[in-house]
């Protein structure tokens, strides 16, 4: 299983090669840009009115910055396994051929999920570095965040998948991203604490995977992390991935099979 | 290996064996109790119309959808658990090209030679001498999307020949393409059953059923109505000639051929002697508008067993 899952990875690399300067560019700028508008333009006006030690870091961009990896790599799960994962299973039918191989529908799964998360890592570690470049980490731990990314990435990616490839049209989609995804990246905990939200959507917001990997990516940025509730978001953010994987093999190989 | 002295050699495995092989989705039954037996290096034919069942019982031989009920053995092996090595050993051309538009036309076939554990290098060898076989070799470096209907059709054949397999399973090779694509998909399938390929085509044009296979079921609704070679099958439920008659009443022709077809637009005769028949009807002075003598086909097969035509 293993070794064609391997082969699914590198079918999916030989996919995007021709993307891959736009795809390092475009996670090269996307956190320029919402660290420059976010974090230094926002933040200036924050930061003159409150005192930054209250959110628990020394700027507001310090506080925003470790919690915007992790959901703009949400959001990028999530258009990643909608209309690409409705294709492969409708239009282009591209998992039907790798199924006509010897390759398992679990080892499709696999495979695809294998290539997204280390696209997710990627991305990650570029974020890292631009952090780094605006001096934000305060402990050497910030080099985890990849980690943690990736982990969120999974947790929608997984999920997302497996319900993609039960859709017949897109029409659920738009729907998905602007009241799942959208209202998660707002009210997430990325822009301010989760604490400030009324009690019912707090706790919705808490059992997100989002905040999950918000709250890790943070405490290993800004330094005093504690290993154990990192350890323990990370393997809630698993949970998730690996549930959705479950799933996502149940209902490719039933679309499959049909 | 061959066997040694005083041990007999066993004949391979039966291509295909099924028994009693069901598939349902919901409450339509899509195959009902298929049961046949394909033997290696034939070349086995599905005819009939849309619906009929051939992609489904197809896809069940492929081993992409599991079998409701029923027993199938592919190339020896039990098709519900030994899916991967089965496939191994298969080549697949889905009805709808399943290509991958996101890479160039060689890249196709490298990639897909890479999950039948092909190296990179071994994978491009046969990329090359494929491309040749099926005269894209031109266009191994431009996408696929800029190829033609016919063009992807050939690469499709080309990809499911990447693994050497010993049976290549066809689902209509060549429905959608004009008359010219036709016979270049028709003369590249000659050449893999002449090389010794078993060869499994699902159709719906009787004229691709007698050109391409030795024998072949007719499915109708599902079920297995008749079976034969095209020949056989011609000789068993229809004369020699039809003498096809357009503008009079069926009545009119009472007692020339052996019986009558009444269909939409025309009036089939069936007779051995179709320029007898012919004129005879000239002979009563009838004035059809057209008369035309032409060699019984399976489409009188098929109209002859289920009292419709295959292309409505």
């Amino acid at each position: 299983m293993t070794l064609r899952a391997a082969v699914v990875l590198e079918h999916q690399m030989e996919r995007n090669r021709a993307l891959l300067a736009s795809t390092v560019i475009q996670s090269l700028l996307n956190p320029l840009a919402y660290l420059g508008a976010m974090g230094l333009g926002l933040g200036s006006l924050i930061d003159e009115r409150t005192d930054p030690s209250t959110l628990g870091a020394a700027s507001y961009l310090a506080f925003v910055a470790p919690a915007l990896v992790v959901a703009t790599t949400m959001q990028t799960a999530v258009s990643l396994t909608a209309w690409p994962v409705l294709g492969a299973v409708k239009w282009e039918k591209s998992f039907h051929a790798i199924v006509s191989t010897p390759a398992r529908v679990g080892d499709l799964v696999v495979g695809f999920l294998g290539w997204l998360g280390l696209r997710f890592l990627l991305t990650g570690v570029v974020y890292v570095i631009v952090m780094a470049l605006f001096g934000i980490p305060e402990s050497w731990a910030v080099g985890f965040v990849p980690v943690v990314a990736a982990a969120t990435g999974l947790a929608f990616a997984a999920p997302m998948a497996a319900f993609s490839a039960t859709q017949r049209t897109d029409a659920a989609f738009p729907l998905i991203l602007r009241f799942v995804v959208l209202p998660l990246f707002f009210f997430g905990g990325v822009f301010f604490p989760i604490t400030d939200l009324p009690a019912g959507l707090e706790t919705i917001a808490r059992i997100s995977p989002l905040w999950q990997g918000v709250a890790a990516s943070r405490s290993l940025t800004l330094g005093g992390a504690d290993l154990v509730p990192v350890v323990a978001r990370l393997g809630y953010l698993l949970a998730f991935a690996l549930a959705g994987a479950v799933a996502m093999r149940r209902t490719v190989a039933a679309r499959i099979g049909q | 290996m061959p066997g040694g002295y005083g041990r007999k050699v066993t004949s391979p495995a039966p291509a295909v064996v099924a028994r009693g092989v069901t598939k349902r989705f919901g409450s339509l039954v899509a195959v009902d109790a298929m049961s046949l037996r394909i033997e290696p290096t034939e070349s086995f034919g599905f005819l009939g119309p849309n619906g009929a069942g051939k992609t489904s019982a197809m896809r069940m031989i492929a081993t992409i959808s599991p079998v409701t009920a029923g027993q199938l053995e592919v190339l020896g092996r039990d098709a519900e658990s030994d899916g991967p090595s089965i496939r191994a050993r298969l080549g697949i051309v889905p009805q709808e090209d399943t290509l991958d538009l996101e890479l160039t036309v060689r890249q196709n076939l490298v990639m897909y030679g890479r999950y039948f554990d092909l190296t990179r290098s071994e994978a491009g060898r046969r990329a090359d001498r494929l491309l040749e076989f099926v005269q894209l070799d031109g266009r191994a470096h431009d996408r696929v999307d800029t190829l033609s209907g016919g063009m992807r059709r050939r690469l499709t054949i080309a990809r499911a020949q990447v693994n050497e397999p010993e049976m290549v399973l066809l689902d209509e090779p060549t429905t959608g393409l004009d008359p010219q694509a036709r016979h270049l998909v028709w003369e590249r399938l000659y050449r893999l059953k002449e090389a010794g390929r078993t060869l499994l085509v699902t159709t719906h044009y009787m004229d691709e059923a007698e050109q391409l296979c030795d024998r072949l079921v007719i499915m109708d609704q599902g079920r297995i109505v008749e079976e034969g070679s095209p020949t056989e099958l011609i000789r068993r439920h229809s004369t020699r000639e039809v003498l096809e008659v357009r503008g009079v009443g069926d009545r009119d022709l009472d007692g020339i051929g052996d019986r009558v077809e009444v269909l939409a637009d025309r009036i089939l005769v069936y007779a051995d002697d179709g320029n007898a028949a012919r004129s005879a009807v000239h002979a009563r002075d009838l004035a059809p508008r057209s008369m035309l003598v032409r060699r019984a086909s399976l489409e009188d097969v098929f109209l002859h067993l289920t009292g419709r035509t295959l292309v409505e």
